[in-house]
């Protein structure tokens, strides 16, 4: 049995959650998302399969924005450079040595920089190999 | 045939693979729009697919020339395969084919029973 709802399109008005999603998809799809959900006989379950797709959908924003990859990876490797140097000051101050990082927040807080580094660096991979399958596709 | 070789442009859709399959499947026959394609895979896979599923799998297939959109009617875009859509749903069932019946023959040989 058809658990859809008929729900004239008119009253399908976007919530708040495809707000979270790039202005490109939401321009692309949001309208139809709308209606989609106004429909749902699910509406939390598809509310819970939106979010899952939220991060992969901004990850393909950012392999289409060109301008990216000039900040990102210097960005990055600066990111990560100061976190090394902060592990080296954390280790000269602590009794048994980088071991002890974890322990204290202010030797935390000098290696938060390589952390973030680390992640901007692994989305500069992923934007780099998802660019690449695409033009050997276009080859 | 080595499997894997049809769906390379399918696989590189990750969780979005089997539902893109299911959407190429669904505008086989005929343009359909979101709402439409859902109903249809409900019917003839028994899957649900969530709205996050469907429009990324949509997007995905849009991106590599698999599915194009419509002129859209009032909110809807019905959306329709393209030559080269098509070329990859036969691909994909080929070699889904071909793998059942290879995993048919070894089922057989293991258990030794008639088809």
């Amino acid at each position: 049995m058809n658990a859809w709802r008929r729900v004239p399109s008119r009253m399908a008005r976007p919530p708040r959650l495809l707000r979270l999603f790039p202005a490109s998809w939401r321009d692309r799809y949001g309208e139809e998302v709308a209606d989609l959900l106004q429909r749902s006989p699910q509406p939390v379950r598809d509310r819970i399969d939106l979010t899952r797709s939220l991060p992969g959908e901004h990850m393909l924003a950012l392999a289409e924005r060109r301008e990216l990859m000039r900040w990102l990876p210097a960005t990055a490797a600066v990111l990560v450079a100061l976190g090394v140097g902060g592990a080296f000051w954390a280790t000269l101050r602590l009794e048994d040595g980088w071991v002890e990082i974890p322990g204290h927040w202010w030797s935390t807080l000098a290696v938060l920089p390589g952390v973030l580094g680390l992640g901007l660096a692994a989305v500069a991979v992923a934007v780099t190999a998802s660019r690449t399958r695409a033009r050997r596709r276009e080859h | 045939m080595e499997f894997g070789d049809a769906m390379s442009v399918l696989s590189e859709f990750g969780r979005f693979s089997e539902p893109a399959l299911f959407v190429l499947i669904s505008l086989l026959d005929a343009p359909k729009h979101g709402y439409a394609i859902v109903i249809d895979i409900e019917d003839f896979a028994g899957r649900r697919l969530g709205p996050g599923t469907l429009y990324g799998a949509l997007g995905r297939l849009e991106r590599h020339g698999l599915v194009e959109a419509l002129a859209p009617t009032g909110r809807r875009k019905p959306y329709r395969l393209t030559s080269t859509g098509r070329a990859e749903v036969r691909r994909a069932l080929d070699e889904m084919s071909a793998l059942a019946t290879y995993g048919d023959k070894r089922w057989h040989g293991l258990t030794g029973s008639p088809a």
